[in-house]
């Protein structure tokens, strides 16, 4: 199991309602500074399944979850989740998936902490045993103009993430799995586990059908998938 | 300019910037308990935004006065949420700026309201939004609500015992204000129920309205049928406001659309030039509008009244009786047949002690009757009383002697004695006391019979002005009976001949205020008829309303009137002609004054959006209007010179796209036309050096008008607006267009200082912006400005 790819469902916490811990309504940016204290609950109108927390370019250390299977109950603390720091990002997997009708994230620090995005997944397909080969790119909107006097002026806007990734030997089993969870979702999580850089992982839109090929000498599939960055 | 941070500042300027924007968009919800929209909550529509044209604002620099609405179209996602909301009015906000390390600094550039529908590209799912300029918004306030309201004012009761003759005094009712804009409704109930029984008129089936938006009259209602007895009548009006300044004028319409002191900048208006206003009666205020003693006044022309005396109405008690019955009515007194064994007298309560006395008497029918007249005394009897006296006897067949005596105590002293002869004898005649204020008597005398003779003028018989005061006129008879004297006429006016004109009288104007700006009373013309009579001009003045009067001054026509004191009076003193048979009449008089600033007379709203006013308003006054990227609304003088707040040179610019010598927006003359008046100024009027901007570029004419607001007499505006309009527009102006960095922090109207080489260096005008979000680059239109 070298170099696997995760695909989990988008972002959980779009389907609930955020609050934070004294009890007012919460709205996070994702992609886009967040700062706050304490930490916040996430409220769902049907209770959702959910295995792993996803935080990038934060300044948390540590955290506590907890979850509630129904709306009366009381929150249960999660135990012996395992987290996987990686420069600025994190990833928590929960030992198992939890089915829960809230969330409740209580940052372990006192002071104010920041986060770029934080996502609540749930694992849908591992390729582990498959050959992938990520061709990334990166989209910026921005320009450069030069003055009259030749001074260049150098400007962005915002860049995006983006890229091909190319699945080699993948199963008839995998790629109608896969196709299946093309087919029902625009936007994906993806986690490229290997070198474990957490910063190409994230929420990807899939800019163009699933293409796949079949290799008939050996039976196995190729497919091809257009990344590009939520 | 805008007010930024050091770090937004430093990051704008500096070779790498990340750029970043913003839309916020508050929708409007109704408020039921103020019963208008309040602005929601703040929705960052940023997510949902696709692109974003380019962000105009222009000063008027296509036309002089003509003033563009920013517009800025955006295309969105069709799916965000807030489209399928009513989003009609609502205002949305377009910030910009740069991520300053990881901080997000904006400065807002853009303010609009959504007032077209959106329009949606099913294909692309996007839509299009359009974000009007305030401006816009202005449009949509009728500005006629800038008037003062009048619910159900009370016009007319009839009595319910009123006749059917009485009917004509109840067709045509004025209303008690003048100005009157529009008439609401007219309710007609009865009297006894009140307001809430009466039933509401139609127009034109039951009455008519006429005067409407008259600054000098009040409004009529002419009802189609009398008011029948013992109905009232009560109408609901609308009146404009009358004599207010320009800038208040704005300030109330920009806070009709929500613009008060905290998001306005109103600056008051302050002409260089002076104003130049009149008062002309009877064209601006009839003459009834003044006040007189002894006129004539009608609401075009003052007179001497052509009847001067009027009947007594004397309440007479006999104070002697005697044998002989005494009748009495207001203005005579008859004494019965029979001869009396004791002298009778009357007495009536008067405290006439000067002017005229005339009467009638039959006193000289034989010449055993005689009569004395008290004509000023202090006692009812006049064996106590002291004043003067009148009597008269025929001394022979021809001739009647006339004697004046003063009473001292009761005791007669004579103070003269006048006669006439005459080819016939005299039974009855009209003898005409007068008494001036310097006690100078004078008697005129008049034949009754066998024939009416002509008046005799008998002059001055003496002056005596020992008793000034009078409390009783007595008459006392003597002798035989019958003896009266009838048709008593009197005045307080001492006649100086036998005419029935009024000797004198005196008109005053209304007060005439010269407003707080007054400079000085410049001329004054009148127009008299003198008709071989004289009249006399006269003027006082005083700086406060609450202030007594200065002393009046001569005034001649052709001459500025002495006075400085803001409120003026007019006085015109007429006297008739050495007989009394004519008068004098006035037919206008006009007072032309300079001052700073200047009234709108009446402000006419009817049919206009507040847009329209300040448009206006601003055209009036030569000033800019518009809004502040923060939403602030402005209604100021064109910029003075100031200081650059900003260089920019060739490592900001680049390029430059044109630049021109601004002939195409120089006008070299400006001719302004308001209400009655219209001036015009051009470079021959202004005596520049030749070969001057006509000469050179021929002629480029500006012509600005205002008729609909001001009433047609209102103050010569166009002379003092026209020069500060042709300063403005009548200079050859460096115009060019730059295309530069992205600075966010400039505004309209800045001023900046360019340094690009000989041909387009110096300090420049921002006229106009134009923001491009897509590319952040920013597009200037400058205007020379030195």
């Amino acid at each position: 199991m070298i170099n696997p790819i995760e695909i989990l469902t988008p972002d959980l916490l779009l389907n609930g309602t955020l609050y934070d811990l004294q009890g007012n309504a919460l709205t996070l940016q994702q992609g886009s500074k967040n700062t706050l204290s304490g930490g916040f609950e996430a409220v769902f109108p049907s209770s959702v399944q959910a295995d792993k927390v996803l935080i990038k370019n934060t300044s948390l250390e540590d955290l506590s979850i907890y979850y509630k299977v129904q709306s009366e109950a009381e929150y249960i603390l999660m135990e012996n989740a395992s987290v996987f720091l990686s420069g600025k990002d994190m990833l928590i997997t929960f030992p198992q998936v939890v089915q829960a009708v809230a969330f409740k994230f209580v940052f372990a620090s006192e002071s104010e902490e920041y986060f770029y995005s934080f996502i609540l997944l749930k694992s849908l397909l591992v390729l582990d045993t498959v050959l992938s080969s990520l061709r990334p790119s990166v989209f910026c909107r921005g320009g450069h103009h030069y003055t009259a006097g030749g001074n260049l002026i150098l400007w962005r806007e915002f860049c995006k993430h983006g890229g091909t990734l190319t699945l080699e030997n993948v199963s008839s089993s995998v790629k109608n799995a896969l196709a299946e969870i093309c087919a029902g979702n625009l936007l994906l999580t993806f986690i490229f586990y290997g070198g474990f850089d957490l910063s190409q992982s994230g929420e990807y839109g899939l800019a163009a059908p699933l293409k796949t090929e079949l290799d008939r000498s050996l039976s196995l599939w190729r497919a091809e998938m257009e990344l590009a960055e939520k | 300019m805008k007010q930024i941070s050091t770090s937004l500042s430093g990051t704008l300027t500096s070779n790498t910037s990340s750029y970043i924007k913003k839309l916020l968009l508050y929708p409007r919800l109704w408020d039921n308990s103020q019963n208008k929209y309040t602005d929601g909550p703040a929705c960052d529509i940023t997510p949902y935004l696709i692109s974003c044209a380019t962000v105009k604002w222009k000063l008027d620099n296509e036309g002089y006065g003509v003033w563009n609405t920013a517009g800025l179209p955006i295309t969105l996602t069709d799916n965000a949420p807030f489209l399928s909301g009513q989003i009609y009015g609502a205002r949305a906000e377009v910030y910009c700026g740069a991520l300053c390390g990881e901080i997000a600094e904006y400065v807002k550039i853009f303010r609009g309201f959504i007032l077209r529908e959106p329009c949606f590209n099913k294909e692309e799912h996007s839509c299009i939004i359009y974000l009007s300029g305030e401006l816009a918004l202005l449009s949509s306030y009728k500005a006629e609500e800038l008037s003062v309201l009048h619910e159900n004012i009370l016009i007319s009761s009839r009595p319910a015992q009123s006749s059917s003759s009485e009917d004509n005094d109840y067709l045509v009712f004025t209303l008690p204000s003048r100005a009157v804009g529009a008439v609401l409704n007219v309710l007609c109930g009865d009297t006894s129920t009140g307001i809430a029984g009466a039933t509401e008129l139609k127009e034109v089936n039951s009455y008519e309205v006429s005067s409407l938006n008259s600054y000098k009259y009040p409004a009529k209602i002419t009802l189609l049928k009398p008011l029948a007895a013992g109905k009232s009548l009560w109408v609901s009006y609308r009146c404009w406001h009358t004599d207010k300044s320009i800038e208040w004028a704005v300030e109330q319409t920009a806070a009709l659309c929500g613009y008060t002191q905290n998001n306005a900048e109103i600056q008051s208006v302050d002409y260089e030039g002076l104003i130049e206003a009149f008062f002309k009666q009877p064209s601006d205020a009839d003459f009834t509008q003044g006040s007189w003693d002894y006129a004539e006044v009608s609401s075009s022309s003052v007179k001497l009244p052509s009847s001067f005396l009027s009947a007594a109405q004397y309440d007479w008690h006999i104070v002697h009786s005697g044998n002989v019955p005494v009748n009495f009515t207001p203005s005579s007194i008859s004494l019965g047949q029979g001869t009396l064994s004791n002298p009778v007298s009357a007495a009536a309560p008067s405290e006439q002690a000067y002017g005229t006395w005339e009467i009638e008497t039959d006193s000289l029918l034989n010449e055993d009757l005689q009569h004395y007249f008290y004509y000023v005394a202090d006692n009812e009897d006049f064996r106590y009383a002291n004043g003067y006296c009148f009597t008269f006897t025929k001394a022979d067949y021809y001739r009647v002697f006339f004697s004046f005596y003063k009473v001292n105590s009761g005791s007669l002293q004579q103070m003269g004695v006048k006669w006439f002869d005459r080819q016939t004898h005299t039974d009855r005649l009209t003898y005409r006391i007068s008494r001036d204020e310097n006690g100078t008597v004078r008697l005129f005398v008049r034949p009754l019979t066998p024939s009416v003779d002509n008046w005799i003028d008998l002059g001055i018989v003496f002056t005596d002005n020992t008793y000034t005061t009078c409390t009783h006129h007595i008459v006392e008879f003597m002798h035989c009976a019958p003896n009266s004297i009838y048709n008593i006429r009197l005045s307080p006016q001492a006649a100086l001949s036998t005419g029935e004109y009024a000797p004198y009288g005196s008109y005053l104007s209304p007060v005439i205020d010269g407003g707080s700006g007054l400079c000085a009373w410049t001329d004054f013309t009148a127009s008299q008829e003198l008709n071989d009579c004289s009249g006399a001009f006269f003027s006082r003045s005083k700086n406060n309303l609450q202030d007594s009067w200065g002393a009046w001054h001569s005034l001649t026509i052709g001459c500025a009137p002495q006075e400085t004191g803001r409120y003026l009076q007019l006085k015109w003193y007429a006297q008739s002609d050495q007989l009394q048979t004519k008068s004098p009449k006035l037919n206008y008089w006009q007072v032309d004054w300079e001052g700073e600033g200047v009234n709108i007379a009446m402000l006419n709203t009817g049919g206009a959006s507040c847009k329209d006013i300040i448009t206006e308003l601003a055209v009036l006054s030569g000033y800019q209007i518009g809004f502040t990227a923060e939403g602030k609304f402005f209604f100021k003088h064109r910029p003075a010179l100031t200081s650059p707040v900003l260089t920019i040179d060739k490592n900001d610019i680049l390029s430059v796209e044109s630049i021109n010598n601004g002939a195409d927006k120089l006008y070299n003359r400006v001719c302004v036309n308001f209400g009655n008046y219209s001036c015009c100024i051009d470079e021959f009027t202004q005596q520049n050096p030749r070969p001057n901007l006509i000469d050179k570029y021929g002629v480029k004419e500006l012509v600005l008008s205002s008729g609909t607001l001001l009433p047609a007499h209102n103050a010569n505006l166009a002379r003092a607006c026209a020069p500060a309009v042709f300063r403005e527009a009548g200079k050859l102006k460096k115009r060019a267009a730059v295309l530069c960095r992205f600075l966010p922090q400039i505004d309209l109207g800045d001023v900046i200082s360019v340094n690009y080489g000989a041909d387009l260096s110096g300090n420049m005008l921002v006229e106009g912006l134009e923001f491009d979000l897509e590319n952040w680059v920013l597009r200037l239109d400058l205007c020379s400005w030195d």
